[in-house]
């Protein structure tokens, strides 16, 4: 073989060769090297092969260089050949190919060529390319990573829903439990407060029974004010307590016959009967899906309301009648009481609709209030029509009962 | 006399004894009315508890009137004993209350109680439940036999 086969030979070897002289210049390189780092023969035979392949400058941890140098220097040392261990080790990209570097790893190995005296006259560099390989490593390692990292978060948010669920029945419970607080106070409160209100009106009575004659016209009279306006603080207690359960037992709609209910409410309340007023209701005012107690709360505070506000001197008149509209039927309770002026009257609604009370309506104020409560109660609504002077139409718009 | 069958009043408000007592008297009610004040005094007196073993002095009643609401042991509690103890497990119970929640109605009817009122607040209505008390558990119903051997009303009439 001649000196040209042996070259040709060597640069058609299926390995990638690069083979260096002492001074780490290149001296030769086989074709498969050549396309491994994407260089040209001419290019790089002669140069110094850390000038051809310098560290990645966009690499900060880049050992290419440190350590390649290192085994070189070794080989030159101690004559034997050096492995490096798997080396991370980019090479530049020609400018053609968009410049820049390429990641590369790289099995070095490399092995000395002596001459006769022993002494280093080459070194062979000889790599794999284990790219792909690393590469293929490296996918492996982070889907597994990803998966862990997945399988963690999915843990950390059930842990989460858990916690969350725990605080939020925590919290109900506590929820409850105050309600369940208030109310028994709420119902500890009336009761205490309705005892002496009740003796105040009894003892009043007894006075009167028993002291009447020696107390005579007026000082009877100044009892019996007592007594109505203890009797008023009775039915306002009572009321509260009204309220209280209004807003946590559960009700079901029912067909209820108007005509029939207030029959039975003015039947059982001496103030909207003859003399103390005159309440006409003009039947049949229809039945319509509601809930006995809560329409009794209703009416009965709308005809509270009706026959409580009139000029003195007034007998109390009051109109009850029904209208159709539709799906509904609008209820209608007319007084012939002082009416109510604008300004009052958009105050009012307030209180129908957010429930506020206001000085105006002393007295008016938790009668109204437990209206709107009982409206809602039944899906029903309520308002009112009023001029001053004119009297007030208070209405109620409830749903019809199929019949 | 039938009329000397006892009537045991809990009842812890000063007032309300008085009123009952008022209203017994405007409503010809003439049996002897011994009051107790809390639930736990209530349990004594029908269990004989030192001073109330004297019968002669304390004797046992034949128609209890129970508050719910007092201090010590409620009306509920003295129910629930009361009809667990066999010698007074048939007394006749009236349960006169200020405020009646729907509960208490069902919880003190099925604890055994006989009636359950709510206290009147005017004069007028307390003599009109004395006299219904009078009319009804005093003369119409019969009492249980540990109070009544003849076994006819507890008013004479």
């Amino acid at each position: 073989m001649t000196l040209t086969d042996f070259q040709a030979v060597f640069e058609a070897a299926p390995g990638l060769y690069l083979v260096l002289n002492p001074d780490l210049k290149i001296v030769a390189a086989s074709d498969a090297y050549l396309s491994a780092t994407m260089t040209r023969r001419e290019d790089i035979v002669g140069r110094g092969i850390f000038d051809v392949f310098p560290d990645n400058p966009g690499d900060p941890n880049a050992s290419g260089v440190e350590n390649l140098s290192a085994s070189l220097g070794r080989v030159l040392r101690t004559r034997a050949r050096d492995g490096m261990p798997l080396q991370k080790y980019d090479i530049p990209r020609p400018e053609t190919a968009g410049g820049g570097f390429e990641e590369r790893f790289w099995s070095p190995l490399n092995s000395p060529v002596l001459d006769r005296a022993g002494a280093v006259k080459y070194i062979i560099h000889r790599v794999e390319d284990v790219t792909q390989f690393v590469r293929l490593q490296r996918d492996v390692t982070e889907s597994k990573r990803t998966e862990a990292a997945l399988a963690e978060a999915k843990a950390e948010v059930q842990r989460r829903a858990m916690e969350l669920e725990w605080v939020v029945n925590e919290r109900t419970a506590e929820l409850r439990k105050s309600v369940a607080d208030l109310e028994a106070f709420c119902f500890s409160l009336s009761h205490d407060f309705r005892a002496p209100v009740r003796a105040i009106q009894s003892f009043c009575e007894v006075v009167i029974a028993d002291f009447g004659a020696a107390l005579g016209e007026t000082g009877r009279s100044y009892l019996e004010k007592c007594i109505r306006s203890a009797r008023r603080m009775d039915h306002l207690i009572a009321d509260v307590l009204a309220m209280a359960r209004f807003s946590r037992v559960q009700i079901e709609l029912e067909p209820i016959d108007l005509s029939g209910l207030f029959r039975q409410i003015i039947l059982e309340r001496p103030e909207f009967q003859a003399p103390h007023a005159e309440v006409i209701v003009e039947e049949p005012l229809g039945r319509v899906l509601g809930h006995e107690a809560s329409l009794t709360q209703c009416i009965t505070n709308l005809l509270d309301n009706a026959v409580k506000f009139v000029r003195a001197g007034t007998s109390p008149r009051v109109r009850v009648f029904a209208e159709n509209d539709g799906e509904w039927i609008l209820l209608n309770i007319a007084d012939n009481g002082i009416g109510i002026g604008e300004d009052v009257r958009a105050r009012l609604l307030g209180l129908f609709e957010r429930g506020e009370t206001t000085k105006e309506f002393k007295g008016m104020g938790i009668g109204l209030a437990i209206v709107r409560k009982a409206a809602e109660r039944i899906n029903a609504q309520v308002g009112v029509h009023s001029e001053p002077e004119k009297g007030s139409r208070f209405w109620l718009r409830v749903r019809k009962a199929n019949q | 006399m039938k009329s000397s069958y006892p009537i045991l009043l809990a009842e812890d408000d000063a007032n309300d004894v008085f009123f009952f007592r008022r209203a017994a008297r405007d409503s010809q009610i003439s049996n002897p009315i011994f009051v107790v004040s809390d639930g736990q005094e209530a349990i004594e007196y029908l269990r004989g508890d030192g001073r109330f073993a004297d019968r002669d002095q304390y004797p046992l009643p034949c128609l209890l009137i129970l508050d719910l609401k007092m201090p010590r042991k409620t009306g509920l509690e003295v129910l629930e004993w009361l009809r667990t103890h066999p010698m007074v497990r048939t007394l006749p119970v009236i349960v006169l209350t200020s405020s009646a929640q729907p509960e208490d109605i069902d919880r003190a009817l099925h604890l055994g109680a006989n009636a359950f009122v709510v206290k009147p607040s005017s004069i007028e209505t307390r003599v009109e439940l004395a006299r219904s008390i009078r009319s009804f558990w005093l003369q119409f119903n019969r009492p249980p036999a540990f109070c009544c051997a003849e076994g006819s009303g507890m008013v004479a009439r």
